[in-house]
């Protein structure tokens, strides 16, 4: 374990490189904007106040669309209600201090966009879009048929001074844009903002680990808005009078496109799409050419970033400098020689004795015989799709401090039953109890939250994560120094000891530069570190190679002793059954037609006929 | 306000073609193409250039027709082309990218005055119970249902059809079993462009477009289509009709004729939470 730590640091100092470039960044970044600021002719101070207002909406887009995956065409209504805001408010009081008036602008977009999220919190993907772009162009008739507070009496938006001299705007336009990125950034490192990246990979995986898809999608489209609002209120200020062609859905689709072409989920990104926005038709104009054409060259060029389909070209910077950073440390999961605790099990079979029969009548009589307490317990259930019966009257049980397995034929209902208990589908008949409580109708985060924590046959760990944040969202963000209900050490402890326990690489590595299998064991540790009382695996050994596989068998073992929750372990491979459960329940067909310790199962001459045999022959 | 129902169903019969030509797509290319309109109006535009230079009222016609279906289906192309392994929600943004640069390629060809447009058929007009129906309402119905008639058809009953169906459901099987997808993909794809210039010709006198605002009425159609969740062509047809009816009525009522541009969005709105009221997660495991 000593070895581990020292590791640790060692990849620690690898990852800090990037973190050292980044102030680096940064320090240059406010030294040329105050040089910028103080030395430039005004029409390029004003040119790149507009960098900094474009670079506010474009950040919006990537924490929206780059981070929480939500395609947003109605960015730039946003803006106009920011725009709106401000103009009213500006003709109303004049000498409101300025900086105050468009933070309400943003103020005021925010919670458009977050009811605007929460009615589309079940929707996705391109239905989204399109309830995204219904809005823009709603918004776009309306303010025709109106217009801007201002416009029809003629009098401008003047910014209280000092800000009616361009050098002040243009100090708080850029003063803004570093507020709202530290904002956001902080956001995005909450273990609320870490959901975000969690929706986007799967909505399915992040509502396993206990995110609330729906609150995480308002409030990424509620923070994208405030960017937009806060950046339609500075336009207020820099036109004086706004129009509705300023904010038409156009121009979200172009400032998207931008978004998309530079990669505005980072902040450099932002600032690229920025100076795109506003460079690409000032050489345009002065090469004597038609200003829209840059809308198209900046569509092709998001095309392109769309068709290599690895990000703007920030991101793709930003991956190629972690891929060099990284290049050198550990990216997979690693298992030395397990150290023994004193009172370690002897041996899966030995662990737990009791009658044994292939196919139990009366589960609940053995049990009470057994005197073991069941944990997870299902019974008599049924789902069906359709025609198709996908379980039928199943029950099973899962004792405190064991590791149950669960076999089958591909399609004999293994994961289909991983789903119904873990809340993933809804339309099943019979009973789910854990220590005894019903958790009908109760949703899949909230199972998640009482302690059924689940991974998937298909890696779903985010790819834009660091080992480090997905263990920290996975654990749910309590306090490091809580004990959990029921758990035997601290959180910290507990987190420190899933690391070296199953081997993870250091917490800084990416989670996309890590292999198939390594994840798959990473979400093992992710369920782990929340404390659950029972571990769903789905075939965490898939993708392992033979003697990782026989480590992991060892380690899924000790799971029970070591972390204080059950495991049901759903997995083909026989050996690995054998090494590591010590009871097994066979489902064929959406029956079960086996139960009990596993030596006296898996030689009960219908699971050979059924499983085994099948298998062998296959 | 009957009055305003009827003449709406004009508006009404091009925003179903367009949904119809939506679903369509969506069906059978897996693209929820936002560019629907901006194809059609390009070919429109076309049409009325040639006939404001005096050529044929029916060969210009054919002339838009046809630029919108080579247009559609380069578009096509490029999307097989590139996209053959994107998923949809990918390829629903690189139409996006379509809608941008077509709306820069109308603005160049087209400029973006608001242009008058000549009614493509007689004015003529008769009363039913009172109601005045013009010759253009009855053309317009009277396509809308034939065209959701004929593509139903299609994709029910041909071989064509079972083939394009077959393809949107499992492209890479249907190319080993030697069906030419990327052809098909870009038939169906010329087809819809056609379509979607016809109807936008059909609308076009009673609005005196710019390229943009003929672009953007895509999203009454997007409203359609989302009412029958992409993949009902009946849904989306007489959604289309029941949308522009809805504006034809609100245009007449003083407190509502302001704000009728946001009916589809509110339709849109309607639509996503009753469909969504059940939970339902993303891809299988």
């Amino acid at each position: 374990m000593r070895r581990a730590e020292r590791g640790g640091k060692a990849r620690a100092g690898l990852g800090s490189r990037t973190a050292v470039l980044d102030r680096a960044g940064w320090a240059l970044l406010a030294v040329l904007l105050v040089v910028a600021g103080l030395t430039l002719p005004v029409y390029w101070v004003y040119l790149l106040t507009t960098v900094a207002i474009t670079a506010l909406v474009a950040r919006g887009i990537g924490l929206v669309t780059g981070r929480a995956g939500l395609i947003s065409l109605c960015q730039m209504s946003f803006a106009a209600i920011g725009g709106w805001v401000v103009s009213a408010v500006a003709l109303d009081q004049p000498d409101a201090p300025f900086p105050l008036l468009v933070l309400l602008g943003g103020v005021a977009a925010a919670p458009i966009g977050w009811l605007l999220g929460l009615a589309t919190t079940r929707v996705r993907g391109v239905e989204f879009a399109v309830v995204t772009l219904g809005f823009a162009a709603a918004l776009d008739l309306v303010l025709r048929q109106g217009s801007f507070p201002g416009v029809g009496s003629g009098t401008p938006v003047l910014p209280a001074a000092p800000f009616d001299d361009a050098r002040w705007y243009f100090a708080l336009a850029w003063a803004l844009l570093l507020l709202l990125q530290l904002t956001l950034r902080a956001g995005e490192r909450s273990v609320h903002g870490l959901g975000w990246s969690a929706v986007r990979s799967s909505e399915r995986g992040a509502a396993a680990l206990g995110v609330r898809v729906g609150a995480a999608k308002a409030s990424a489209f509620a923070l994208g808005a405030l960017c937009s609002g806060v950046a339609g209120g500075l336009l207020a200020g820099q036109y004086g009078l706004l129009t509705p062609q300023v904010f038409s859905p156009l121009t979200s689709l172009v400032t998207l496109a931008t978004a998309v072409l530079c990669g505005a989920a980072l902040f450099g990104g932002a600032v690229l799409a920025g100076v795109f926005a506003v460079f690409v038709p000032e050489v345009l104009r002065r090469l004597g050419m038609p200003l829209d054409v840059g809308n198209a060259l900046l569509a092709i060029g998001a095309f392109d970033v769309l068709r290599r389909g690895n990000g703007g070209i920030v991101e793709q910077l930003r991956a190629r400098l972690e891929e060099r950073a990284f290049a050198r440390s550990r990216r997979s999961c690693e298992w030395p020689a397990l150290e023994r605790t004193d009172d370690a099990p002897q041996g899966a079979d030995a662990a737990h004795g009791g009658s044994v029969s292939a196919a139990p009548d009366d589960p609940d009589a053995r049990e009470r015989a057994n005197g073991a307490s069941p944990l997870l317990a299902v019974r008599n259930l049924t789902v069906s799709y359709g025609g198709t019966v996908a379980l039928n009257g199943v029950d099973l049980t899962v004792r405190a401090g064991e590791v149950h397995a669960l076999i089958g034929p591909n399609g004999a209902g293994k994961s289909t039953l991983i789903d119904v208990v873990t809340g993933f589908t809804g339309s099943a008949s019979g009973e789910v109890q854990l220590d005894g409580i019903d958790l009908d109708g109760r949703s899949a985060r909230v199972r998640s939250r009482r302690g059924i924590r689940r991974t998937f046959q298909h890696v779903r760990a985010p790819e834009t994560l660091t080992v480090g944040e997905y263990l920290r969202l996975a654990a749910g963000g309590r306090a490091a120094g809580m004990r959990d209900p029921g758990a035997p050490m601290l959180r910290a402890e507990r987190s420190q000891a899933v690391r070296a326990f199953l081997g993870l690489p250091g917490d800084r590595v990416p989670i996309r530069l890590m292999d198939a299998g390594s994840r798959r064991v990473l979400e093992v540790a992710g369920a782990l570190v929340s404390a659950p009382r029972v571990a769903l695996l789905d075939e965490p050994a898939a993708g392992l190679g033979a003697a990782e596989s026989r480590a992991l068998a060892e380690r899924i073992r000790e799971i029970p002793e070591r972390f204080g929750c059950a495991v049901l372990l759903v997995e083909h491979d026989i050996e690995f059954v054998r090494a590591t459960a010590s009871r097994v329940t066979v489902l064929d067909d959406g029956r079960v037609i086996g139960s009990g310790p596993v030596a006296e199962v898996l030689s009960a001459p219908k699971v050979i006929a059924a499983y085994l045999g099948t298998e062998r022959s296959a | 306000m009957l009055d305003g129902i009827v003449s709406g169903l004009v508006s009404g019969s091009a925003y179903a073609i367009l949904a119809v030509c939506v679903v369509v797509l969506h069906r059978l290319v897996g693209v929820l193409n936002f560019g629907q309109a901006a194809i059609g109006a390009f070919g429109a535009f076309l049409c009325y250039v040639l006939i404001g230079g005096g050529s044929p009222i029916a060969l210009a016609v054919l002339a838009g027709l046809g630029a919108a279906g080579a247009v559609a289906g380069g578009a096509g192309w490029v999307l097989a082309r590139w996209f053959g392994d994107s998923g949809p929600l990918i390829r629903s943004v690189v139409t996006v990218v379509l809608l941008i640069v077509l709306l820069t390629l109308g603005f160049r060809l087209y400029g973006d005055t608001p242009r008058v447009m000549p009614s493509l058929f007689p004015e003529f007009s008769f009363a039913v119970a009172g109601v005045r129906v013009s010759l253009t309402t009855l053309v317009a119905l009277v396509a809308t249902f034939a065209i959701a008639v004929s593509l139903t058809a299609l994709l029910k009953h041909t071989r064509v059809g079972i083939r394009l169906q077959a393809m949107s459901e499992r492209p890479t099987s249907v190319q080993l079993l030697g069906i030419n997808t990327r052809a098909l993909s870009i038939g169906v794809w010329a087809i819809t462009g056609a379509l979607a210039t016809f109807a936008l010709l059909l609308v076009a006198p009673t609005r005196n477009p710019t390229f943009e605002s003929m672009s953007f009425l895509v999203v009454p159609a997007l409203a359609a289509g989302l009412l029958g969740a992409f993949s009902n062509v009946w849904i989306a047809a007489l959604g289309g009709l029941a949308l522009g009816a809805l504006e034809g009525a609100g245009a007449r009522i003083a407190a509502v004729a302001e704000f009728r541009g946001a009916i589809p969005f509110v339709i849109i709105i309607v639509a996503v939470i009753w469909m969504r009221r059940a939970e339902v997660w993303d891809a299988a495991r």
